[in-house]
């Protein structure tokens, strides 16, 4: 009788403490809900409008690996949300490409990238390298035209793959 | 300290006394690097000359103001500072601005070598150690190769190389192609790369010298490059001729160098005849390792730093018999049997 | 409990990271800029804190074995929390710091003092120690990022002053091995050295004045 009266003690002050923990989270998760959805959105969103501006997206269905949205903008391009296998993990990114397939904005919305080598694959003059670009992309290392980032070949060739994933994405669907 | 204080008896006269001594085996080494800095001077100019005396001068001055600074007896008279002052110059492109090569120097003397007891104490070599951190500046250490012959002068420390610079044989093998420059230029050292690596010939001749002055044995050497010749022998790259391919992967980057004057360092590496040739075989198969599946084209650095990390475990190899001991048979069923 | 010598004991003669050698992991990965350090740092602090409340609070509930899945369910808790406060007041620290946060929750530091200290201390004196445990921590990130940032980018406090900092060294001479995992090693075997020295000054001086009494 003692051994399971001292289970039920274990079992049930356990079980008291999650249940308050939980709806603490429950609580503070409510709170912050609406908030954290509406940054991510503007995220998206800014995403979007940077690599090719437009004032309506419609959804498109997903296709191939690594694409994990895609958007018709304006019937005038395509906005194509892809991720790729970085140094550290994925990168989310952001391709615009235009009725004629040419690269009209990349952004990077996410990273896990070595802080100062390949978290600047985020900045503006290694991005805009991709800028007016339609045919299959590589880094100079593997003869293409991208230069890459110093010190972060990796990261460079993954982000001129999810270009070229958006780009075949493109040819398929237009 | 304790830890490795050595339990020697001195027994009663007559000793053999042997005039070998610290200062004498590291002159040794000095001597037998001159021939590769006078083929750096042929082939890159006088500024191969000012850079390895710029980094000894950088190396020997690091290691007597920690000396000074921490009041223990200066180390500055047995060489050894000199000696790893001239590898790290020779790991180096011959464009490397000064103060980089300051930086590298400080990081191998004082982080590497005095921070763990000096001489002796080290874990790593120092000079590869340093070498391996200048890969935080990678546009100065690998994107500047010049070409063989052409003279950089002495203080200069040119910045615009546009159509002197080309790819060094080693660029060419991590591509799985066979380099541009014939195999003789390669023995002799007539193509692109570190200052003090490029020739193999003047290499060969400075470690015929350690071996000859008994300083180093051929067991480490030719443990490392044998190990790297019969794996390239066996898997060449990129459909290549056998031979060639063998061939060129033995005389191009920093093998030579790195099996001859850095992988035979005393201090880091082990003492026993069996381990050192485990330890050679270990080095080599990294070296292949690192160069066909790595990253950057060259492995040699790497591939002794982690072979440095396990002499511990090799020290235990071939453990010589002790004269009229009987070897203890090994228990089987513990105590009982 | 004297308030001085436990903020002595955090900051150096029993630095979570520094003699403790504990939280390794946040201490390698995230310490490239000083944003990052305070960020951590006071996160960490944060959750240190309430933790050691909740856990002191309940050293008489919680039998004994069952006291680590009930300290990890309450540290999960405090560390999620301050995740999604981060998500939706901070965004541009939750974007740096990433999977950190969440990792917050397998910190040796929290569970360590939860079972060395708030399991077997009053409320009071676990707030107060978890508390100069934090600062320990910060402290030591604090300093991390000053040493990596300087010497790995050249520049002080990035994401604090402005988004790159303030720049102190031109571009081309910041040695790049400091921002990456190597440096964190190296930087971190100096600090814990220095560290150790410093505690061995202090004792010594200490030794002294009790002879002279």
């Amino acid at each position: 009788m003692k051994d399971v009266k001292y289970i039920l003690r274990l079992t049930l002050t356990l079980f008291l403490i999650t249940a308050v923990v939980a709806g603490l989270l429950g609580l503070v998760n409510y709170l912050t809900e609406d908030r954290i959805d509406e940054l991510t959105r503007q995220k998206a969103e800014a995403a979007m409008q940077e690599v090719f501006p437009a004032g309506n997206y419609e959804e498109l269905p997903a296709g191939a690996d690594g694409i994990t949205a895609a958007y018709r903008a304006d019937d005038a391009g395509y906005v194509v949300r892809v991720s790729v296998n970085g140094f550290g993990g994925a990168i989310d990114m952001m391709v615009g490409v235009d009725n004629a397939g040419t690269v009209t904005g990349v952004s990077v919305i996410s990273h896990g990238e070595t802080a100062s080598l390949g978290a600047n694959c985020t900045r503006e003059d290694f991005r805009a390298q991709f800028v007016g670009a339609s045919d299959t992309l590589a880094v100079s290392k593997d003869g293409g035209s991208i230069d890459a980032l110093t010190g972060a070949t990796v990261t460079s060739r993954a982000v001129v793959s999810g270009v070229n994933l958006a780009l075949d994405f493109v040819k398929e669907v237009g | 300290m304790k830890k490795y204080d050595l339990n020697l008896t001195i027994s009663s006269s007559p000793h053999a006394h042997s005039s070998n001594t610290t200062r004498r085996v590291m002159l040794d080494v000095c001597i037998a690097l001159l021939p590769a800095l006078i083929a750096a001077i042929w082939f890159f100019g006088w500024r191969s000359l000012t850079l390895t005396l710029v980094s000894v001068l950088g190396c020997v001055v690091s290691e007597w103001a920690y000396r000074k600074l921490m009041k223990k007896d200066s180390t500055v008279g047995d060489l050894s500072a000199v000696v790893t002052g001239i590898l790290i110059a020779f790991v180096c492109p011959v464009t490397l601005p000064f103060w980089t090569i300051l930086i590298a120097d400080v990081f191998a003397i004082v982080l590497v070598k005095q921070l763990f007891g000096g001489i002796g104490m080290n874990i790593v070599n120092p000079a590869l150690a340093a070498r391996a951190f200048l890969f935080s500046w990678p546009s100065l250490m690998s994107g500047n190769w010049v070409k063989a012959g052409t003279a950089v002068s002495a203080f200069s420390t040119p910045a615009n190389l546009d159509g002197l610079t080309a790819a060094t044989p080693m660029a060419s093998l991590a591509a799985q192609t066979l380099p541009a420059e014939s195999l003789l230029d390669l023995f002799l050292g007539k193509i692109g790369g570190s200052l003090g690596e490029v020739s193999a010939a003047a290499l060969l001749l400075g470690g015929a010298y350690l071996v000859l002055r008994r300083v180093i044995s051929l067991r480490i050497p030719l443990a490392y490059l044998l190990t790297v010749a019969v794996l390239t022998v066996l898997f060449p790259q990129g459909g290549n001729d056998r031979l060639t391919w063998m061939l060129c992967q033995l005389l191009s980057g920093g093998l030579m160098l790195g099996a001859i004057f850095m992988a035979t360092d005393y201090v880091t590496s082990p003492i026993t005849h069996g381990g050192q040739i485990v330890y050679g075989i270990g080095c080599g198969v990294l070296t292949v390792a690192f160069r066909y599946f790595g990253s950057y084209p060259e492995g040699v650095t790497f591939a002794i730093l982690i072979m440095n990390c396990c002499i511990g475990f090799f020290d235990k190899i071939g453990v010589p018999k002790r004269f009229g001991a009987v070897r203890e048979k090994k228990k089987k069923g513990g105590e009982a049997a | 409990m004297n308030f001085r010598k436990q903020l002595k004991a955090g900051l150096l003669t029993n630095n979570p990271v520094l003699s403790q050698l504990l939280g390794m992991c946040s201490t390698m990965a995230i310490t490239t800029t000083l944003f990052n350090g305070i960020g951590m740092g006071l996160s960490v602090t944060i959750i240190l804190i309430c933790s050691n409340v909740v856990i002191s609070l309940l050293r008489k509930v919680i039998p004994d074995k069952i006291r680590i899945a009930a300290y990890i369910v309450i540290i999960a808790g405090f560390v999620t929390m301050v995740d999604l406060l981060l998500k939706a007041y901070v965004p541009a620290l939750s974007d740096s710091l990433g999977v950190f946060i969440p990792l917050i929750v397998v910190n040796c530091i929290i569970l360590g003092r939860a079972e060395a200290f708030a399991s077997k201390n009053g409320v009071l004196a676990s707030a107060v120690d978890g508390l100069t445990q934090g600062i320990g921590y910060t402290a030591a990130l604090v300093v991390m990022c000053i040493i990596r940032e300087f010497l790995g980018s050249g520049t002080f406090g990035k994401g604090v002053f402005g988004a790159d900092g303030i720049r102190i060294l031109p571009a081309q001479y910041p040695a790049l091995m400091l921002i990456l995992p190597v440096g964190g090693f190296l930087t971190l075997g100096c600090l814990i050295a220095l560290t150790q020295w410093i505690n061995k000054k202090l004792a010594e001086r200490e030794a002294k004045k009790e002879a002279a009494r």
